[in-house]
């Protein structure tokens, strides 16, 4: 294993702890065309890990991959669990393959705050596939929308969730959709379901349905097939650098969010609450024109 | 009956004064399962109609699978042993026989246990640590030397690769002249446990079911009198599970294998009288033999009920048990002599077959002579100077006891339910919920010694200053060596052809799903290597990908 | 203050993971990430994990007796990967008599049975502090 693992391994530590190093990361550009982000959402319980294990291990046969895998963290303590590693340690000694685990660090939404200066990082290291497996705790989790390429959502028969919870939130992120554990009964109805929704068109993309048993690895050619036509589609008319604007766009709206917090929390609750009830010029009207000011310079750059 | 009640109530309130002047010893009293303890029983509280005649050998065998129970025969000591190679530990047989054991029972090391050569990378470290290394029918062969297979009954503690393990003792017997209708043991053959709290398991659930199906077909036939499965509850209850959780998981499994025998097209009377049980004796005295009473009555009542047994023998839970060897400490090893035979008592009270008691420098490494010489005399004592041996159950009767087991039967009954409702044990240990309940329980059982809620003697309390630890058994590395070296001189001198012809005939019965019972034995005849033989079943099966969480 | 990433891994075959899972539990309850990787794990498949993972200490449990050649492999690899500075620490069913020779070899402590989860917990706090 090779020296430059050790250090990109640090490096994403430096920046999950220290989201000012985005400083630093000018020379870390975002619209590099040569690597594919793939994010992975849905529901647990849907075989996500074992999917996503089975994708980078298609892929790494030619290609160099990162995993991230992101798990949630304990509100109480801050502390986490970091399993999905479990499903990808026969991956562990590829020379091709970074696997590195997350905590959200407390964030809605499925990804932590700095997962996006964590791709840039890695589009430097020049992987060529990023797979970024999320949290699909529930119909929120769906920030991966706003910063992968191609967004996969995972569903399985069964899963107790009312098919009519597919029908909304969720789906809609979907430029893939799979349909895992397909050898279950309650596949047809799920897939039929589903169809209404997944054979909607977006922008001239008609979003594929897959049907994957990922534990046997089946179905996993026609899956890669499918991302294969969606970032072709992307390299069309300018749309993958659309997308990395936004994910760009994310990145600063969660940075400058916790820098405001970072700095606001310093202060004790009893002075925040006497600024609120300040009358004319409050806590929030003050804000509110500061940003206001920022916004406009930032429109004259 | 009113007077009675009124009484009780009058108690109560005086009861109740006392405790306001003297507070108790804790807030609660609970077992381990959480069932809350009342301070006194009364005849008030017995769910037994006092009408009914409770009889030990009669349906549902609460009291006992026996009328007469130890009267008649003792229950086997069976001492868990093996280690190293295949002589250290037909030295150690040798020894515990003639020490008056009543039958071997063999333990094996893990590469064994996941069948894996000793040659193999993962072995490195391994070989013969927890257990003797058995690679091949010639190992087996010296295994049992001078032993006499039809004088001893052998329990093998081997669950995925069972079927090789019982071909390798099969065909010993075979080179010892003994028919194999007079060969008595049993094979532990209990995969879905291992899943959720051993981890010895190598290919997953439904392909690990077939092969289990296999051996019951197969030893129905040719092996009558040998137990082919040993559905395991010791480990789950060391795993951190609950009285209840013992009970109630292992039940679940029993139910999946029968209903997978069943689907197979097996009549439940000829397999299931050949089932066998293994539990955990665990420190709480009562709350156990409770547990063992409510465990026969659910299964008499599953079988009867539920699969429409008819043979009296079907019903029968016969049971091995195992002290918990999780409650031995490190520290002050010799208190672990005491716990033992508290335990070992429970076990006997509760009518256990058989009873393997745990030696007393168990945290520390595998049992040195004196020490495992030390837990069989804890049993030769239960048996020949307490008298607990002279009356059937004898607890049953006691408000307390019949209580108790009357709540662990309905508690189980619950998660049985629960596990039904889900699918049955396979898809609650696909979906991960025995391993969330298990892991659960382990973790509130810690925090409770942590905060000293639970007292352990010698860990939280009562601690010395230690002295140095007793002598303690270590295997020699060595061991790995000359297991490897026997490995390359046995495929040099072996028949290769005919370990070639005799592998490829069980991948071909593998892909056929025919029953892989006789090519394995032929395989095995040709010194095929454990490892040679379930690398063919990983290619054809795969290998189970655990699903951990936390 | 970013939470210490720990790696809770079991090398070799031994399949009992009760401790381990406590542990991982008890460290997450304290404000860890810890990176949990399942059953039979070879020291290669440890020391790259705990490399990726950039963690400050690899915890392993081991009740197998196989700790006094699993425990030093993981920690020579660690050199050889140039990671020395990552701790290893270890537990499971370990007698008094091995515990100086894996000191030696470079294990940081070995946590007996009956150790409480406080203990460990400030160990490793302290172990990674000095990182």
């Amino acid at each position: 294993m090779p020296n430059w693992q050790r250090q990109l391994a640090r490096s994403i530590t430096n920046l999950e702890a220290n989201p000012e190093i985005i400083k630093t990361l000018a020379n870390y550009p975002l619209d590099n065309a040569s690597t594919h982000v793939i994010g992975v959402t849905g529901p647990p319980g849907g075989g996500k890990s074992t999917l996503c294990s089975q994708i980078i291990q298609h892929l790494a046969a030619d290609h160099k991959v990162a995993a991230l895998l992101v798990d949630p963290s304990s509100p109480y303590s801050g502390g986490a669990i970091l399993g999905d590693r479990i499903r990808m340690q026969n991956l562990a000694g590829h020379p091709n393959v970074y696997i590195r685990s997350l905590s959200n660090r407390g964030n809605t939404g499925g990804v932590s705050r700095s997962l996006v200066s964590i791709l840039r990082m890695l589009m430097h290291y020049g992987f060529d596939y990023i797979v970024v497996e999320t949290i699909g705790a529930g119909q929120s989790e769906v920030k991966i929308a706003s910063i992968a390429d191609t967004t996969v959502v995972v569903a399985v028969p069964n899963l107790g969730d009312d098919i009519q919870a597919f029908k909304s939130g969720i789906m809609e992120i979907a430029d893939v959709f799979v349909l895992n554990k397909a050898d279950l009964p309650g596949i047809d109805a799920l897939y039929t379901a589903l169809q209404e929704s997944a054979q909607r068109e977006k922008d001239g993309w008609v979003t594929p349905l897959c049907q994957t048993v990922a534990v046997q690895g089946k179905g996993i050619e026609q899956l890669l097939a499918a991302f294969a036509k969606h970032r072709h589609w992307l390299n069309q008319q300018d749309r993958l650098l659309e997308k990395r604007k936004q994910a760009a766009k994310f990145e600063v709206m969660e940075l400058s969010s916790y820098m405001l917090q970072k700095h606001l929390d310093k202060l004790p609750a009893d002075i925040l609450a006497a600024n609120l009830s300040k009358g004319e010029f409050n806590l929030f009207q003050r804000l509110d024109a500061a940003y206001a000011e920022i916004a406009k310079s930032l429109g004259e750059v | 009956m009113q007077d009675n009640k009124e009484k009780l109530v009058q108690w109560q309130k005086e009861l109740d004064k006392t405790r306001a002047r003297f507070p108790e010893r804790k807030e609660k009293f609970q077992t381990s399962s959480e069932i809350p303890l009342e301070t006194v029983y009364t005849n008030l509280d017995s769910p037994v109609d006092a009408q009914d005649l409770d009889l030990p050998g009669e349906y549902p065998y609460t009291r006992g699978v026996q009328r007469n129970m130890y009267r008649g025969r003792l229950w086997t000591m069976r001492q868990y042993a093996g280690f190293a190679s295949a002589q250290e530990s037909n030295k150690r047989y040798k020894y515990l026989l003639s020490q008056g054991q009543t039958g071997l029972s063999v333990a094996f090391d893990l590469p064994t246990q996941i069948g894996l050569d000793s040659d193999h990378s993962l072995s490195d470290g391994e070989v013969g640590k927890v257990g003797v290394a058995i690679d091949s029918l010639a190992d087996m062969e010296v295994l049992f030397q001078d032993i006499p297979l039809d004088k001893v009954s052998t329990s093998m503690t081997i669950n995925a690769p069972a079927m090789v393990l019982l071909a390798m003792y099969l065909a010993v017997a075979e080179k010892q002249g003994v028919d194999w209708n007079k060969l008595q043991g049993t094979i532990q053959n209990d995969v879905l446990k291992e899943y959720v709290a051993r981890g010895t398991y190598i290919f997953p659930p439904e392909s690990s079911l077939k092969v289990i199906t296999d051996i019951f077909a197969f030893c129905a036939e040719a092996v009558p009198k040998w137990n082919t499965i040993s559905i395991s509850g010791y480990h789950i209850r060391e795993a951190g599970a609950t009285a209840v959780e013992e009970i109630a998981f292992t039940l679940a499994n029993a139910i999946s294998y029968v209903d997978t025998a069943i689907k197979a097209g097996l009549h439940v009377d000829e397999f299931a009288p050949r089932l066998s049980f293994f539990f955990n004796a665990h420190s709480n005295l009562f709350e156990e033999v409770a547990k063992f009473r409510a465990a026969r009555k659910l299964w008499a009542e599953i079988m009867k009920e539920r699969f429409g047994a008819e043979n009296r023998k079907s019903m029968l839970m016969r049971f091995h048990t195992q002290t918990a060897g999780s409650t031995l400490t490190a520290q002050q090893p010799d208190n672990n002599v005491v716990r033992v035979a508290l335990q070992a008592l429970s076990a006997v009270l509760g009518g256990t077959q058989s009873l393997h008691t745990n030696s007393r420098d168990e945290a520390l490494a595998l049992p040195s002579e004196d020490s495992v010489r030390i837990a069989l005399r804890t049993q030769q004592i239960l048996a020949n100077e307490t008298g607990v041996a002279d009356v059937v159950d004898p607890l049953g009767g006691s408000y307390y006891i019949e209580k108790l087991t009357a709540e662990i039967e309905s508690k189980v009954k619950e998660m049985l339910n629960k596990i039904d409702d889900m699918g049955g044990a396979v898809a609650a240990i696909n979906s991960g919920y025995i391993q969330r309940q298990i892991q659960d329980s382990a973790y509130k059982h810690q925090m409770a010694v942590e905060s000293q809620d639970e007292i352990i003697v010698g860990v939280n309390k009562y601690e010395i200053q230690e002295d140095h630890q007793p002598d303690l058994l270590t295997v020699d590395p060595a061991v790995q060596d000359s297991q490897v070296k026997r490995l390359t001189e046995l495929k040099a001198n072996r028949e290769q052809a005919s370990v070639d012809s005799a592998l490829e005939a069980i991948r071909q019965a593998a892909v056929r799903e025919e029953n892989l019972f006789p090519p394995v034995l032929d395989a095995v005849r040709a010194y095929a290597t454990l490892g040679e033989i379930c690398g063919v079943l990983r290619d054809v099966y795969g290998e189970y990908q655990a699903r951990d969480l936390i | 203050m970013a939470p210490i990433r720990v790696l809770i891994a079991k090398p070799g075959l031994d399949g009992h993971d009760r401790g381990a899972k406590v542990v991982a539990r008890a460290l997450r309850d304290a404000g860890m990430e810890v990176v949990y990787t399942g059953l039979r794990q070879s020291p290669e498949q440890i020391v790259q994990a705990a490399v990726q993972e950039d963690v400050r200490v690899i915890g392993l449990s081991c009740l197998s007796g196989a700790h006094n050649s699993l425990f030093p492999k993981v920690v020579k690899l660690l050199h050889e990967k140039d990671s020395a500075d990552i701790k290893v620490f270890g537990g499971g069913v370990i007698p008094d008599a091995d515990i100086p020779g894996l000191l030696e070899a470079g294990v940081e402590a070995i946590f007996t049975p009956g150790t409480s989860l406080d203990k460990i917990v400030q160990q490793i706090k302290e172990s990674a502090g000095n990182a």
